[in-house]
């Protein structure tokens, strides 16, 4: 039987790494769509998330925010990735929580295409 | 024999690297979309697509609108003006094609207060375009989504 050899097997199985991780790209954005500045939040403040239904108490809506991750086969879900990111933004832009979780997951030829967008909001006092 | 395979790896490769748009060409920046006029509703050729419609809302809803729906489909923003908005959708590399490349433009006509005409434009670029999309009619609808769900 013909042997590939050595130096052509790890050029292939290198090829297929650098390929395969370069195959996942996020990007996280945020604007706002409230005139204030808020002060930032510390990294310790717990960002409470609203998935399917609003706070009861009075609120602002004061930035929107946005997760996108293309990827292509393998690679992490996203979906913990997202959240985190969300959390992050939101303390950034002075927030106390966030609602009106969206997820939308779509194919572009050999890319997964998924999409996590949320309202950042102040609570009344 | 073994320098002749190395040969045809490394071609293959750098095949499916510019395929994907690993390099973007000079001029890949400098590509212009010019949307039509307010009289046509729908223009479309393999590299650019532009659609317009008037839409019963204020151009400052169809602004933050029209930005939400550019981030969700994974643009960048590039410019933005009272009646203008540029982005473009960053190039990503993929096991065969990518993705990515495509200049939006969207223009804002205020008809009256509540009424604003708003134009969509996708042009395809050189690098990676076989991994491209016209996103013109499906970020329309987005965008009409976004402000329906706001009602």
């Amino acid at each position: 039987m013909l042997k590939r050899p050595r130096t052509l097997n790890t050029l292939i199985a290198l090829a297929l790494c650098v390929s395969l991780a370069a195959c996942v790209s996020s990007q996280t954005t945020s604007f706002k769509i409230d005139d204030r500045d808020f002060p930032e939040k510390p990294d310790s403040f717990e960002i409470v998330v609203f998935e399917d239904e609003l706070p009861d108490s009075e609120f602002t809506r004061i930035a929107h925010l946005n997760y996108h991750i293309e990827k292509t086969f393998f690679g992490p879900s996203g979906l913990k990735a997202a959240f985190d990111d969300l959390k992050k933004q939101a303390r950034k832009v002075g927030a106390d929580a966030i609602i009106e979780v969206k997820k939308t997951r779509s194919m572009l030829n050999e890319t997964l295409i998924f999409n996590v967008s949320a309202v950042a909001i102040v609570f009344e006092e | 024999m073994l320098s002749k395979k190395l040969k045809i790896v490394s071609i293959s490769l750098t095949t499916i690297l510019l395929a994907a748009g690993a390099t973007t060409p000079l001029h890949a920046g400098k590509a212009k979309v010019k949307p039509t006029s307010s009289e046509s509703s729908e223009k479309e050729t393999k590299r650019l697509k532009v659609v317009v419609e008037e839409l019963a809302y204020s151009v400052d809803e169809l602004q933050i609108a029209s930005k939400q729906a550019l981030v969700a489909i994974g643009c960048k923003i590039k410019k933005e003006q009272p009646d203008f908005i540029e982005a473009k959708r960053p190039n990503k590399i993929g096991v065969a094609v990518g993705s990515g490349g495509e200049i939006l433009k969207i223009n804002f006509k205020i008809i009256d207060e509540n009424n604003t005409e708003i134009t969509v434009a996708t042009k395809k670029t050189m690098a990676g375009y076989v991994g491209q999309r016209l996103w013109s009619e499906e970020l329309l609808e987005n965008i009409k989504t976004i402000l329906s769900e706001k009602e």
